[in-house]
């Protein structure tokens, strides 16, 4: 995937510290014609950030993608039959699991019919070489802490349809998101994963028995989870503070000076359930509503592909398996 | 957090050569087991035993719990394990888990539980007051004294003697009512083992092709790997485990279970006579 | 406490059609995570495991550096969504860390780990969904993760489980034959001398059936070191094919 690259011998009195500008794909750009010239891989190691700006001058990215592209989100439902729903998203290569389980509790009494959405996200030190052993990073916490204010405020499910028996029963849906490989733009995948696995949610049927003060679960005959509505979530990176770049890898993330998620309602584009923009560089207003336009139409695709592996996946057995 | 000082390559060739010709250090045979002693009370449920220089305490205690929700009939059984930063240099206080000493510990700790637990020795069904309400909680503390090696066998040993030694108090339920009567109203009761597992630890040297039971502290720094055997003397294997380390052929393997097993009716044998020399000694309870 | 389950059927049939010393179905792939310098997923049946393999790399702690081998350090994690009860993810759970430390001493006589001094070597597995079986699959899957990155070793690692009802042994237990209190034995052999570098039972099992246990084990184990040996062999073939074209 480097692309070729424009090798010169290293000089033997060369100090200066120009380096030859790296080819983009066949295009063959004038070499330097002084100092010593390395090859892209040792470039991208030793200066990151200049080596994303140089394609980024050109209009393309390192992995070759023009700025406005997004990777294409490859879905799959039903990986994990332990589960009462999951789903498996793949952008580009970042991979993330997701895995809903149903648990029976009991309601706060405050509101004694209401059930509770629990969403989690897990950054193992598996997905990547900058996580080690330990408790969860600050992008985990902070991810979780957003999908569940999103999740709340939005009234992505209604949480008296999780009900069992008012005061005494409720459903609690534990959501474990497991990324397993980090390439960037976790926030996007793991709200897509949430999103396709909730909806692939079923539950099984619950009776509260009063005399003994229990649940009894049957796993003979599930209720799909209503989900009220998709929400999709779009993510730009600003690099320098003026290039904006779509959906950004594991590599480009390391050196933007900000990033901005929107998240869409898939049915109505105009409205945005959320808006993420945590400090780093400002952002001009025009730049904003580019974004917002970019994002609507990502939305369609995303909720394409939903639609793509609901209908691969309706050939999965219903019931989960024991 | 300081380490234990590994032994010197003259100390591990000087062990080696005189293991191959069939010799311990300090003049054991290979399945030989250190000195046990076994000391029991006064209180019930106490117990100390020293294997050679490996000391370790046991203490079991009891306390009336709601059982969990999946097993409403059943007692429940906990274990603790204090690795005393006094009994070795290797045990740093502070959290332990982790690679060396602090891994060692949560293998310890889990053999323990495996054995006794897992394998059912203790009844806990008999362990129940009122089904859904009230059980018994026996807390067994292990406490490692002082480390010479092979502080698993000594610690499984320590845990069976203070549960065979431990006397809950008697309760009378009269429906709803419960009453726990104290040692002076009732004789307590003791617990029911099933049976009674015993731990043998044994350390590979040379390949694997050599292997000595009950390790001392030296032999245990210099082994290649180890493997413990929990047996009862019915001959069952309530638990194997070998934690990696040096491969070792099947047949070493069942040849290592028949030495266990043999092992384990000595050790239960040394427990049942401390058990009598302690009943011996104890106060009779004289019912008014 | 499970009802009364007929671990084998009169005809000798399983629970889910398999003979007694039937391994489940196998699925391996390798360098499937692009983070990871090696990785694998295995399937044996349900139990879907994924092993990645970092390193040799700059030790985090300076503490545990050895100065003439690198360190192996072996993090097993179950998904909380992996069995039929969710399992709430206690920060140190002593069985987790108990299954890491077997399989750090396992691996660490079968690595070459004198040639990295000073480095450490991290095996993370994650275990994605469980049908019994889970440590055995984690093992292999960590044999081949460590492989992919190209790390030596002086053998495979290959493991599978055995275990004793109705007076037979029967291979590879899946989670009903495992909770039906059946007892397991887990194995891992080293292929070229045969010899067993692991062992785990957790309930009794008389010592007369030891034997016949042990020895399934290792059949599986060999069974199980020839599927590995394929799955590697494939993506090497592949690998070349890219390099050398």
């Amino acid at each position: 995937m480097a692309p070729a690259a424009a090798a010169a011998a290293p000089t033997p009195a060369g100090n200066g510290t120009s380096v030859s500008a790296m080819a983009v794909d066949g295009d063959v750009a004038a070499a330097a014609s002084q100092g010593f010239s390395l090859d892209p891989d040792t470039f991208q190691k030793i200066h990151p950030a200049e080596f994303h700006r140089r394609f980024l001058s050109q209009g393309v990215r390192a992995d070759g993608r023009p700025l406005q592209k997004f990777r294409k989100a490859k879905i799959s439902l039903g990986p994990v039959s332990t589960a009462n729903g999951s789903a498996m998203v793949r952008l580009g290569d970042t991979t993330i699991i997701c895995g809903v389980k149903a648990e029976v509790a009991e309601p706060k009494p405050a509101a004694p019919r209401s059930g509770f959405i629990v969403p989690n996200l897990d950054l193992p030190p598996l997905c990547s070489p900058n996580y080690r052993p330990g408790p969860p990073s600050e992008l985990a916490q902070t991810v979780s802490e957003y999908m569940d204010q999103v999740i709340k405020s939005c009234d992505l499910v209604n949480p008296e349809t999780l009900c069992i028996e008012p005061g005494h029963a409720v459903w609690v849906l534990y959501v474990d998101i497991v990324c397993l490989n980090h390439g960037g733009n976790v926030v996007d995948a793991a709200m897509i994963a949430l999103a396709a696995a909730l909806k692939h949610t079923r539950l099984p049927q619950a009776t509260y028995y009063e005399t003994e003060s229990t649940v009894r679960v049957t796993d003979t005959f599930t209720i799909p989870l209503s989900v009220k509505r998709t929400l999709v979530p779009v993510t730009f990176g600003v690099f320098d503070a003026a290039v904006v770049i779509a959906d950004p890898t594991a590599e480009e993330e390391a050196h933007l000076s900000t990033t901005l998620t929107y998240v869409l309602d898939a049915e109505n584009g105009e409205a945005a359930y959320g808006v993420l923009k945590s400090g780093g560089s400002a952002v001009p207003r025009d730049m904003l509503v580019a974004c917002w336009d970019d994002a609507r139409k990502r939305a369609v695709d995303v909720v394409a592909a939903l639609a793509e592996a609901e209908q691969a996946g309706n050939r999965r057995p219903d019931v989960a398996a024991v | 957090m300081s380490k234990d000082v590994p032994p010197s390559i003259n100390e591990k060739a000087f062990l080696l050569s005189a293991l191959i010709s069939r010799q311990r250090l300090d003049s054991r045979s290979p399945h030989d087991i250190r000195t046990t002693r076994i000391l029991l009370g006064p209180q019930p449920g106490h117990a100390e035993v020293r294997l050679g220089k490996t000391r370790v305490t046991a203490n079991v205690s009891c306390e009336i719990v709601r059982p969990r929700a999946n097993a409403p009939t059943e007692g429940a059984l906990l274990f603790t394990t204090d690795f005393s930063p006094m009994a070795s240099p290797a045990f740093g206080d502070g959290p332990g888990g982790g690679g060396g000493s602090g891994g060692d510990e949560i293998l310890i700790a889990r053999v323990l539980e495996r054995a006794l637990r897992g394998s059912r020795a203790v009844d806990t069904e008999g362990l129940c007051i009122v089904a859904g309400e009230k059980v018994w909680q026996i807390k067994v503390d292990v406490r490692v004294i002082d480390h010479e090696g092979n502080i698993v066998d000594c610690a499984c040993i320590a845990a069976v003697a203070a549960l065979m030694h431990f006397k809950r108090p008697d309760v009378t339920v009269l429906g709803e009512d419960v009453t726990i009567h104290s040692t002076s109203e009732r004789n307590p009761i003791p617990l029911t083992l099933h049976h009674v597992p015993i731990c043998v630890t044994f350390a590979f040297f040379n390949q694997g092709m050599l292997q000595v039971v009950d390790p001392n502290l030296l032999e245990e720094q210099c082994a290649e790997g180890d493997m413990t055997f929990v047996v009862n003397r019915h001959g069952d294997v309530c638990t194997l485990s070998k934690a990696g380390g040096v491969a070792v052929e099947a047949g070493q393997v069942i040849h290592c279970a028949r030495i266990a097993a043999a092992k384990a009716e000595e050790v239960t044998d040394m427990i049942k006579a401390a058990l009598e020399k302690a009943a011996v000694k104890e106060p009779k309870v004289a019912i008014v | 406490m499970a009802a009364r389950l007929e671990i084998v059927s009169p005809e000798g049939l399983r629970v889910d059609g398999r003979r007694p010393a039937e391994v489940r179905r196998v699925l391996t792939r390798t360098g499937v995570l692009s983070q990871a310098d090696g990785s694998a997923y295995i399937e044996q049946g349900n139990t879907k495991c994924l092993a990645a393999v970092y390193g040799p790399r700059e030790p985090v702690k300076r503490a545990g550096v050895l100065h003439d081998r690198a360190t192996i350090n072996v993090e097993y994690n179950v998904s909380s969504f992996s069995s039929g009860e969710r399992r709430a993810k206690l920060r140190r759970d002593r069985k987790l860390l108990e299954i890491g430390l077997m399989i750090k001493q396992t691996f660490e006589t079968v690595v070459a780990t004198t040639s990295f001094p000073r480095s450490e070597i991290d095996i993370y597995l994650q275990i994605l969904q469980t049908d019994g079986g889970a440590v055995h699959t984690a093992i292999n899957a960590a044999t081949l993760a460590l492989i992919d990155a190209g790390i030596p070793m002086t053998d495979y690692v290959c493991a599978c489980s055995a275990g004793f009802v109705n007076d037979q042994a029967i291979l590879d237990l899946n989670f009903l034959e495992e909770s039906a209190d059946v007892p397991t034995l887990t194995v891992a052999l080293l292929p070229k001398s045969g010899k067993i570098s692991m062992l785990g039972l957790e309930s009794r099992l008389h010592i007369d059936k030891l034997e016949p246990v042990i020895a399934l084990a290792s059949d599986g184990c060999m069974q199980m070191k020839d599927t590995l040996d394929e799955a590697i062999r494939i993506s090497t073939r592949n690998l070349a094919k890219t390099v050398l074209h």
